[in-house]
């Protein structure tokens, strides 16, 4: 589904991603752990084309196709869906306008027909069951005053409605209780099909007691320096990553 | 505004250009071109005015060339030659129409263009409309169901007639004729405009809505409005303009004054829309109003205006908080594109005790426009315990552009509670690129934008009005991305 | 018939001033005689002196009627070098001072033109010139200037500060009179604070109750410099600072603050110009004041952000607390903003204080007048915590004390 290959980028002249691979295909899940730092999020944000960053080298392919030459919302409407580590606040945008707008966007590019208004509301109430989200919020401003902890359901509602090809999820489980750590998970693990990929972004292994991962990754100093299984994430939770430095300093 | 959604946004997107642009081609009766004693005449003859009205005009006339063009305003324009304007172009029939049907085909269809078919606002939206084209008043539907309830609701003209003490009474107590340049001209030269008075106690039950345009080809509007509100009355006012395209600056220079006695409360609320000039700037409406309301005790004024036309703008609504308790309001949004100017505000003067007011402002400029924020907020001696709140917005689109803001706050009464917040800043980046990843277009992410943040003042329009001014701001925004 | 009026109004002023006897160059004094000549004194048609009538100047006497009042430790820094400029004269204590001037020859006396009419008017009867240089290894760290007016006479000083590339100065520009004093001040100030260079002012205007007191700064800042000045309006009959900072260079940073603590018939008028020419700089501004008696405090903070300035942040607050059923307060903030990427905000409040505050602490057995007391100066507390000079803080501390007991 996306193949990350070489991937070296610059921000602000400053080398983040220093060469990394990743390989990602349809009905997989992946986790991508790693220290404060070191570039995860910068990851997240070039696969949804965040336009500070520079490529230096590498490729993307998407489905085949070269994903660096889609602006941010064609990627998007190809079914890149990205939930933001702090999702921002868009005051008198309300959340259903919001979507409704998206959602037909999405569609047209697809040569579809606007949904109704019926469809439309009977989806949100569908999806917003999901993720056991308060339908009030549904009808307030896109995030604005939302608590952490709602924001971040927010998005994983947003997914729902979506239903995006690959989701990368940026640390959705930061911030959240026992219960919404579970509704997120319930949400994820809903939307998982034989289609579709999604790339898991966390510090914590009890979310991926929930989502079970295919792979787990480490992204340590702008690449993936350690693959394993979903045991590695219990090694990592048990060690932290010191071990990982000292393995790469010995080799 | 829930059911109005970006979709039915972009069937209007495509069209760029002002869709108000067109000239109706109604035969007008004009006059010669220029302004002395002799046109002031010559119009009040043909409005077979009585006399205290010539008399009215002609003292304002005279203060009028003692008077010179203010400069203070952060605008920058060739002043109008007052000699090249014809001051009265009449839509050419025969008399004023009894009914609908009565309406020249032709003015249908202008108004049809203009998305206002009476007919249909009629079954809708049970809205009363007059219409006022170059200056004359030329339709007032539903006539006879406000008369049920004594309320008055015609063009200004026909006021002079009908009614004349009411006219006498109040016309120029609010907005006197020495007031200001534009004021005093308006006073001497004007043409038409719309009357309406809610007597006691009689709350008004549908909107009342003026639609003005100018179509003539080298005139200026000059209309006037008087809003009186009676004891205990409630009315809810709407105003749209708009002007067809033309290389040549056109001047309108209109006054309107409320009044809102004990207990009354007025709503007023404009969608103004005159041609804006094309994107070098050359043409558009020059919109130089005087807008003012009185409320005596307990009253409540409310003005609320969306600006996106006119190639400039000079335009102040405010409130004189006579009344111990009353209370003022004032909800804008201003957008200027290409080189627009606009130089917008309010001010709001305490005398009252108790009085309030709430000032919300919004401004966003694009392209090379210069867009500008002026109020007064003037606490007298003895309002005690005086209330205002003012916060005003500027969203900057473009690097060539200007937001500027110039709040006057002058307080004498230590009792008083003012505050005023202002920020300036640029359409934020984190939005944009959030929306896109969601799959929306730029120029659809900057229009959602632009509306959620101007929803507070939108909310204060009626849904018609406000699904109307949503998509007026998508298309003057229309390619300002910089 | 106003020809004749203006005419009067300067000339009635000339008429008291003695002309300055510095060595300024003929053609000099004669491009400001006409300057003068053409603007006139100001008045409230001009947008900027909307609210302050300098009206009042045309009764001013200024007969040298001695005070018997010695001004007794006017000094507030004891770390500084001092200058003693006593009754628009700078006494001369023979000491050299390390980069500062005050004695001059035709050459050496800078010739700066200002933009208005009280600057030509400075020039014309300028009765002192004194120039501060800081430099990145010279020992000259601090230097105060303390203006004493003891007799009822014109101090027109001008006063060229420089920071130099690297260094870091302070300048305390002190101004005290006899509680009974009528002086007339008109200060202007030229302040280039250069590239990485830190300067820092503190103005303390305590001048006699019937004093005139009308001062300009045109300040230039170069890039990544560090400009702050504190303004601290203590008494007189009018004060008038005008201050204008040019931020030239990127990476700037400007900090201007000021307190005011006006009761009797005192006017104070505070006009701030923020000029960003460029980019990538940041300024704040926080003036808080109290309003008592008959006295009037106006506040104008102008904000611009010139065209390509982009990268901006500045941020203007003016709070009044008025205190008395005939005091006035009028403020103004502005912004003038011609690029996009910027952040800019500016607020403003006018109001009394918080009578659930006060009921509170009388509860806790404050008198009403302590209560009240205690709550204004943690109002203006904000911009005392803002002065990074131990002695000055101390000082406007003291008095805004001295404020509610005299
Ligand atoms: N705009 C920027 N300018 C300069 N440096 C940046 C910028 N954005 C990110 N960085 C730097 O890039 C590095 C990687 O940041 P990134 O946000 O990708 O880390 P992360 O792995 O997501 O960390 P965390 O676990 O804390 O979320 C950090 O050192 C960060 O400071
Ligand atoms: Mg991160």
């Amino acid at each position: 589904m996306i193949e990350i290959k070489n991937l070296h980028a610059n921000i602000e002249g400053k080398e983040i991603l220093k060469g990394l691979t990743l390989n990602v295909k349809a009905g997989e899940v992946h986790a991508i752990m790693g220290p404060n730092g070191a570039g995860k999020s910068t990851l997240a944000s070039i696969l949804a084309g965040r336009e500070e960053y520079e490529i230096t080298a590498g490729e993307i392919t998407f489905d085949g196709a070269d994903l660096l030459e889609l602006s941010t919302e064609e990627r998007a409407r190809e079914g890149l869906f990205l939930a933001f580590q702090y999702p921002v606040e868009i005051p008198g945008v309300s959340n259903v306008n919001f979507l409704r707008t998206a959602l037909n966007e999405i569609r047209e590019a697809k040569g579809q027909d606007p949904i109704s208004a019926k469809e439309f509301m009977a989806l949100v109430r569908e999806k917003s069951k999901i993720v056991e989200l308060d339908s009030k919020l549904a009808s307030r401003s896109v995030n604005e005053g939302f608590s952490g902890g709602e924001k971040k359901r927010n998005e994983i509602f947003q997914m729902a409605m979506l239903n995006p090809k690959l989701a990368v999820l940026d640390e959705t489980d930061s911030g959240l209780d026992i219960d919404a750590l579970r509704i997120v998970a319930k949400g994820v693990n809903s939307l998982k099909s034989p289609k579709n990929a999604s790339i898991v972004i966390t510090h914590y292994q009890r979310l991926l007691d929930h989502i079970v991962p295919d792979f787990v990754h480490v992204l340590y100093d702008g690449r993936i320096v350690k693959t394993g299984g979903k045991e590695l994430a219990l090694e990592l939770e048990d060690k932290g990553y010191d071990w990982i430095k000292e393995e790469l300093q010995v080799s | 505004m829930a059911q109005y959604t970006e979709n039915e946004l972009a069937k209007d997107l495509e069209d760029q250009d002002y869709k108000f642009g067109f000239v109706t081609d109604v035969e007008t009766e004009t006059i010669r071109q220029g302004l002395d004693e002799g046109i002031i005449r010559l119009i009040s003859t043909k409005k077979e005015e009585p006399e205290w009205l010539l008399k009215y005009r002609l003292t304002a006339f005279a203060a009028w060339q003692k008077m010179t063009e203010p400069e203070w305003a952060h605008v920058r324009y060739k002043k109008p030659d007052f000699q090249k304007i014809t001051y009265f172009a009449a839509p050419k029939q025969s008399k004023k129409y009894e009914s609908w049907d009565d309406v020249d085909p032709e003015m249908k269809e202008t108004m049809a263009k203009l998305g206002i078919s009476l007919e249909e606002q009629k079954k809708l939206t049970g809205v009363a409309v007059d219409f006022v084209m170059d200056s004359v008043s030329v339709a007032t539907s539903f006539k006879s169901k406000l008369k049920e309830l004594g309320i008055i609701f015609c063009s200004f003209s026909e006021a002079v007639q009908d009614y004349p003490e009411l006219v006498q009474e109040h016309m120029g107590t609010i907005v006197p004729h020495t007031d200001n340049f534009y004021a005093a001209l308006n006073a001497a030269v004007f043409t038409d405009g719309s009357f309406c008075y809610i007597p006691k106690g009689v709350r008004c039950p549908m909107e009342l809505s003026t639609y003005f345009r100018i179509n003539a080809e080298g005139t200026g509007q000059f209309e006037r409005t008087l809003v009186v509100a009676d004891e205990g009355a409630y009315v809810s006012y709407l105003e749209g303009c708009t002007a067809p395209q033309r290389d040549e600056n056109q001047l309108h220079a209109a006054v309107v004054e409320l009044k809102a006695l004990k207990d009354a409360e007025i709503k007023y609320s404009t969608v103004q829309n005159w041609y804006p000039g094309d994107k070098n700037g050359v043409g558009g409406i020059f919109n130089f109003v005087t807008k003012r309301g009185l409320c005596e005790t307990n009253a409540k004024i409310s003005w609320t205006q969306v600006e996106t036309g006119s190639a400039v703008t000079w335009k102040y609504p405010s409130c004189i908080l006579k009344g111990d308790h009353s209370v003022g309001e004032f909800y804008s949004v201003a957008v200027t594109n290409n080189y627009q100017q606009a130089d917008t505000g309010t001010k709001m003067i305490h005398l009252g005790k108790n009085t309030k007011s709430t000032i919300i402002s919004k401004g966003i400029s694009a392209g090379n426009s210069q867009n500008s924020y002026r109020g007064l907020v003037q606490i007298h001696k003895k309002a005690h315990k005086a209330r205002n709140f003012s916060q005003c917005d500027s969203l900057l689109m473009t690097d060539h552009c200007g937001a500027h803001t110039f709040p006057y706050i002058e307080c004498k009464n230590p009792s008083a509670q003012i505050e005023h917040e202002a920020t300036t800043s640029k359409i934020g980046e984190d939005q944009l690129f959030y929306c896109k990843q969601r799959g929306i277009s730029e120029e659809k992410a900057i229009s959602l934008i632009v509306n959620g943040y101007c929803k507070e003042v939108l909310n204060q329009l009626p849904m018609e009005f406000a699904v109307e001014a949503q998509k007026l701001l998508a298309i003057s925004l229309e390619g300002s991305v910089g | 018939m106003e020809e004749v009026l203006k005419q009067n109004k300067l000339h009635s002023l000339s008429a008291i001033l003695t002309p300055t006897n510095l060595p300024f160059s003929a053609s000099f004094l004669e491009q400001n005689n006409t300057l003068l000549e053409q603007l006139d004194l100001p008045t409230r048609k001009d947008e900027n002196w909307k609210y302050t009538n300098l009206n009042g100047l045309k009764k001013l006497s200024l007969d040298k009627g001695a005070s018997n009042e010695v001004l007794e430790n006017t000094s507030i820094s004891s770390q500084a070098h001092k200058i003693v400029i006593k009754n628009g004269v700078v006494i001369d204590s023979n000491q050299a001072i390390e980069g500062v001037r005050t004695k001059w020859s035709d050459k050496n006396l800078p010739e700066v033109m200002g933009s208005g009419a009280l600057d030509a008017l400075n020039v014309l009867h300028c009765s002192a010139a004194i120039e501060i240089e800081f430099s990145q290894d010279g020992t000259t760290k601090e230097v105060e200037l303390v203006f004493e007016n003891t007799i009822n006479t014109h101090s027109f000083p001008r006063i060229f500060i420089t920071c130099k590339k690297g260094s870091k100065g302070t300048v305390i520009l002190n101004y005290q009179g006899s509680s009974e004093n009528a002086s007339f001040s008109n200060v202007s100030s030229f302040v280039e604070v250069e590239e990485n260079a830190n300067l820092s002012i503190h103005k303390i205007h305590k001048n006699g109750l019937n004093a005139f007191d009308l001062q300009r700064e045109y300040v230039s800042q170069g890039s990544n410099s560090t400009f702050t000045i504190n303004t601290f309006c203590l008494s007189g009959k009018m004060t008038r600072n005008d201050l204008y900072i040019k931020v030239k260079g990127n990476n700037c940073e400007t900090f201007m603050n000021g307190a005011y603590t006006l009761k009797g018939k005192s006017h104070c008028d505070n006009h701030t110009t923020v000029d960003h020419e460029v980019a990538h700089c940041y300024s704040k501004e926080l003036y808080k004041g109290v309003v008592d008696d008959f006295a009037t405090n106006v506040f104008n903070g102008k904000v611009f952000v010139r065209k390509d300035a982009q990268k901006i942040n500045a941020f203007q607050s003016n709070a009044n607390i008025l205190l008395s059923e005939t005091g006035t307060v009028n403020s103004k903030p502005e912004l003038e903003i011609y690029a996009d990427d910027v952040k800019c905000s500016h607020g403003s409040t006018t109001g009394q204080l918080d009578d659930e505050a006060v009921f509170y602490l009388r509860s806790r057995g404050l008198s009403e007048k302590a209560a009240k007391e205690l709550l204004v100066k943690a109002f203006l507390g904000e911009v005392l915590e803002e002065i990074d000079h131990e002695e000055v803080r101390s000082y406007v501390d003291g008095q805004i004390e001295l404020h509610f007991t005299a």
